[in-house]
């Protein structure tokens, strides 16, 4: 914009008049308690959506399969821990077998799931398809943010908590785990 | 700034000038523009005035969408009704300024005479003081288009304003 300086500077100089009083007045009544109403202010960068199902499926899938092995060795630890001594012999004998041998299935390093079956007393096989339910728990509004674009969007967060049920008819066991979950949705607004 | 005030009064008071004179340029008649400000001002303040920190190129852009559906929307028996009052000078608009007010308001009327693509430009980059990007999405325009457009309009003010000045008629106001 080189030798346009001294024009944009006498236009900047020029101020255009200010609103007048009339016209204040009359926002002021237009904006009614929007113009006194203080309202919590959310950070910048808001949260980005979450909702990705795919992806919660396998978080989910994961979680849960992690609880049931956690699951497998509490009962194992609870319900027999007079054996603890009389295991720690086998689990070295195991550590000592070629790699190939050990039992991947097993949720325990070192025990195979024949093993575990036997001191827990739960059956390894013969579980049904776990049941899975979302059960929606509240929606949150989260008021207005900006989106990086500077468009404004009002911000919805679902809280769920994802149920899987193990169900195991030949001893009647049953076991449940349970997951919180959250999604954010920002629903784009216009700006008038 | 009065603490006791509200935020939006503050607000207003530095950018409620600015915003009328885009709305003077985007409204199909001048009496429109004070209406076109508060409808855009109260939409955008009651989104974002808990914030106390609203972008004037939100009210910018909003004006200019407003102005396009009202214009959608008018009688055209109205247009030819109206039509008679839109030779509102720019000048006022403005504060005056006495010690210079002959290059002022020979500025003003070179300013009044662009066309509109190229005004409407200039006056969001010098009073309202938005960035080339900022303009470029208010006006929904490259940033390239800007750019050349503020410069056409620099050049042509250049090129008119000695002339405006050997033409200078009777003062208004």
């Amino acid at each position: 914009m080189s030798g346009f300086e001294q024009l944009e500077k006498e236009l900047s100089a020029l101020s255009p008049r200010a609103p007048t009083k009339e016209f204040t007045q009359r926002i002021e009544e237009a904006l009614g308690g929007a113009g006194s109403v203080a309202m919590c202010h959310l950070n910048d960068e808001p949260e980005q959506r979450t909702n990705q199902p795919s992806r919660s499926k396998i978080f989910t899938w994961a979680f849960s399969s992690i609880g049931l092995a956690a699951s497998f060795a509490f009962l194992f630890y609870l319900w027999f821990p007079s054996l603890e001594n009389d295991l720690q012999p086998q689990i070295q004998v195991s550590i000592t077998q070629p790699f190939s041998m050990v039992d991947d299935e097993s949720p325990l390093h070192g025990v195979t799931s024949s093993q575990l079956e036997d001191l827990s007393g739960i059956p390894f096989n013969g579980w049904l398809d776990p049941y899975t339910e979302e059960k929606f728990i509240r929606r949150v509004d989260e008021g207005i943010v900006d989106r990086v674009t500077g468009l404004p969007a009002r911000q919805y967060r679902y809280h769920f908590v994802d149920e899987t049920m193990w169900t195991h008819p030949a001893s009647e066991t049953r076991v449940l785990s349970t997951t919180p979950r959250q999604e954010v949705y920002l629903i784009d607004l216009e700006l008038y | 700034m009065n603490i006791s005030e509200p935020i939006w009064k503050t607000w207003f008071a530095k950018h409620g000038g600015k915003l009328v004179l885009f709305a003077r340029q985007q409204a199909r008649f001048p009496d429109d523009a004070e209406d076109l400000v508060q409808e855009a001002f109260v939409r955008i303040w009651r989104l974002y005035g808990h914030t106390g920190e609203v972008s004037p190129g939100l009210v910018y852009r909003a004006i200019r969408r407003l102005a396009i559906d009202w214009a959608r929307s008018i009688d055209r028996r109205r247009i030819r009704e109206v039509k008679v009052i839109l030779d509102s000078p720019l000048t006022s608009s403005f504060e005056r300024n006495l010690e210079k007010d002959e290059r002022n308001q020979a500025l003003l009327r070179a300013v009044d005479r662009l066309p509109k693509e190229q005004s409407e430009v200039l006056m969001l980059k010098i009073w309202g003081d938005l960035t080339f990007d900022e303009i470029a999405r208010t006006l929904d325009l490259s940033l390239n288009t800007v750019a050349s457009r503020y410069r056409y309009a620099l050049q042509k003010l250049k090129d008119s304003v000695p002339q405006e000045l050997e033409n200078d008629p009777a003062p208004t106001n």
